[in-house]
């Protein structure tokens, strides 16, 4: 048997499920994720009206560029101080 | 049965003059009792005098002697060496053997031949076949029933087109190519955040193609598409057009013979390939940048195979990209670009170096969208000839550099979104200033190359990620 050394970083995803989506979200604080895409603020300044507007309480967070992963910080922020998240993609 | 754990061996090749003419020698040391075995390195029937000469075409016993030379006279105490010569001297024979009087009639002193074991390109084998390797990459056994090439097709590890089988001895033989350790880790991948190691460079180099002198250069390309200014996983990942385009300065490109002229953009060179393909390869095997799964390129470009291409530096007057950058006359470097395809800038009837300048611009203006600006970064490779306008005119570097932004800024209220009936555009706030179309400290990356006879230059616009002035930038890497 001859063999070749395997060129890949050899690591195995996990799948894992979505977490399932709220029951109930009355009350809940919604968080908008703007990624810094063009025109993302756009259609996050409109949802915070219409979340506003049906007595969400609602936090605004912003990745400085859509080119770079989230950084643990931002997700922690989100992670303790919101229950819902809203991330605009766009273009 | 002769005792051969003590006693003196001899390797020989048929192949070696010397020990064609030591083969009386050897006989006389036979019938002494002194010489207890002849190992031949490519016929087993030479030295047909000795009676007992052994097969070494396999060039194990060879290897594991650590013969570098031939002919080589080994002493054994006990299995154990205790000496060698090697070639032919008279006198140190004698010593060596205590047998006075030997090989009379002729010369004194003879230098031997290169052991088979050391040729170009069996060291590697050797050590793969015989030695130990320092891997710890898994190893994919296939029968020899089974197609190497396309179980890299079926296992996802190429980029479309056939790779290099990447055996322990042509690993072996790239990390020649660099005094780093194998394990060193060089870098974090994106996306998936493994570990780039100097082995696993070697790996995708050798699938590449590359040879192992292009190792300095395959690592700094690692280096610098790691640094977290140049976002390697944006730009892998994004919608965009763009891939890493390297350019490479230096002493080195002449060395290892990269092409900076005629056809440099093009197909080839070895270098200009393989250095831009085991990036490539590194993205997608080491990363798990694949397209259609995380690199989400509307179109990508041919560039995404392989990208790369040398400054031409044979101009003692201009400054070469990389001493623009920072960096030292006379060093290497590798500046990395988020690129799309070349797009060709022909003018003919220019003739002097301000009206070429202007009729370049008209063209640069438009990269990404004529109204967008400082939105993107982008490569301008004037040609010889092309270069030859602006140098009559005592243009250089700074000289250009300064035209081509001067002739890209326009008023901003040409460019401001509605502008012209199209929605497409700037800032309307910026309707009343002059605004330049690139960013002044890196949005053009002015190189010198391709080959003469033709009035060309060469642009290759960049990455829309480049708005993000502050995060996101071309990036130089001296090594």
């Amino acid at each position: 048997m001859r063999f070749v050394r395997d060129p890949t970083s050899e690591a195995s995803a996990t799948k894992r499920p979505p977490r399932a989506l709220p029951a109930d979200i009355t009350g809940k604080t919604i968080a908008l994720l703007d990624i810094s895409k063009e025109r993302s603020d756009e259609f996050l300044d409109h949802l915070e009206v219409k979340f506003s507007e049906a007595g969400f309480p609602v936090k605004r967070y912003r990745k400085p560029s859509n080119s770079k992963n989230a950084t643990p910080e931002l997700i922690q922020a989100i992670v303790q101080d919101a229950d819902i998240v809203v991330e605009s993609l766009a273009d | 049965m002769a005792d051969t754990d003590n006693g003196i061996i001899a390797v020989v090749k048929r192949d070696c003059p010397t020990c064609e003419l030591v083969e009386p020698v050897l006989k006389r040391l036979e019938e002494a009792g002194t010489l207890v075995r002849v190992y031949s390195q490519d016929d087993p029937a030479f030295p047909a005098s000795i009676a007992d000469v052994q097969d070494d075409r396999s060039l194990e016993r060879s290897f594991h002697l650590n013969v570098e030379f031939v002919p080589t006279l080994i002493r054994l105490e006990d299995r154990r060496e205790s000496g060698r010569v090697f070639g032919w001297n008279r006198e140190e024979w004698e010593r060596f053997t205590g047998i006075q009087g030997i090989g009379e009639g002729l010369p004194a002193n003879q230098p031997g031949c290169g052991s088979k074991s050391v040729e170009p390109g069996i060291p590697e084998q050797l050590q793969a076949r015989y030695g130990e390797v320092p891997f710890k990459s898994r190893k994919v056994e296939y029968s020899d029933w089974d197609d190497v090439m396309e179980q890299a097709f079926d296992r996802g590890w190429t980029d479309g087109l056939p790779v290099v089988p990447p055996t322990d001895a042509r690993i072996l033989r790239m990390l020649t190519g660099t005094d780093r350790a194998p394990d060193e880790v060089v870098g974090i991948m994106p996306p998936d955040l493994k570990e780039c190691t100097v082995e696993k460079i070697a790996v995708n180099a050798v699938m590449a193609g590359a040879r192992p002198e292009y190792m300095p250069v395959i690592l700094a390309v690692v280096e610098a598409a790691l640094k977290p200014k140049f976002t390697l996983h944006g730009v892998l990942c994004t919608l965009n057009f763009a891939g890493p385009v390297i350019m490479v300065n230096g002493p080195v490109t002449k060395s290892i013979g990269m092409n900076w002229g005629g056809n440099c953009l093009g197909q080839g060179n070895r270098a200009n390939a393989t250095i831009g393909r085991t990036l490539q390869l590194l993205v997608r095997n080491v990363g798990g940048g694949r397209p259609g799964e995380i690199d989400r390129a509307v179109f990508g470009n041919p560039g995404k195979y392989t990208y790369c291409f040398a400054e031409d530096e044979t101009d003692p007057d201009w400054e070469p990209l990389h001493v623009s950058r920072g960096c030292t006359p006379g060093s290497n470097a590798v500046t990395l670009h988020h690129g799309h395809g070349v797009t060709g800038f022909s003018d003919s009837a220019a003739r002097g170096a301000d009206e070429l300048a202007r009729s370049l611009s008209l063209m640069l203006v438009n990269e990404m969208h004529p109204k967008k600006t400082q939105c993107a970064n982008v490569i301008v490779a004037i040609s010889p000839e092309h270069y030859r306008i602006y140098k009559d005119d005592g243009w250089g570097r700074k000289e250009i550099e300064e035209a081509l932004h001067h002739y890209t800024t326009r008023p901003g209220k040409d460019l401001i979104k509605g502008a012209q009936g199209i929605n497409e555009g700037i800032d309307p706030a910026l309707a009343e200033e002059m605004v330049p179309k690139f960013w002044r400290d890196h949005g053009i990356l002015l190189v010198r190359a391709g080959g003469p006879g033709g009035l060309q230059t060469a642009i290759i616009g960049g990455w829309s990620g480049g708005r993000n002035h502050d995060e996101i930038q071309p990036v130089t890497h001296q090594f």
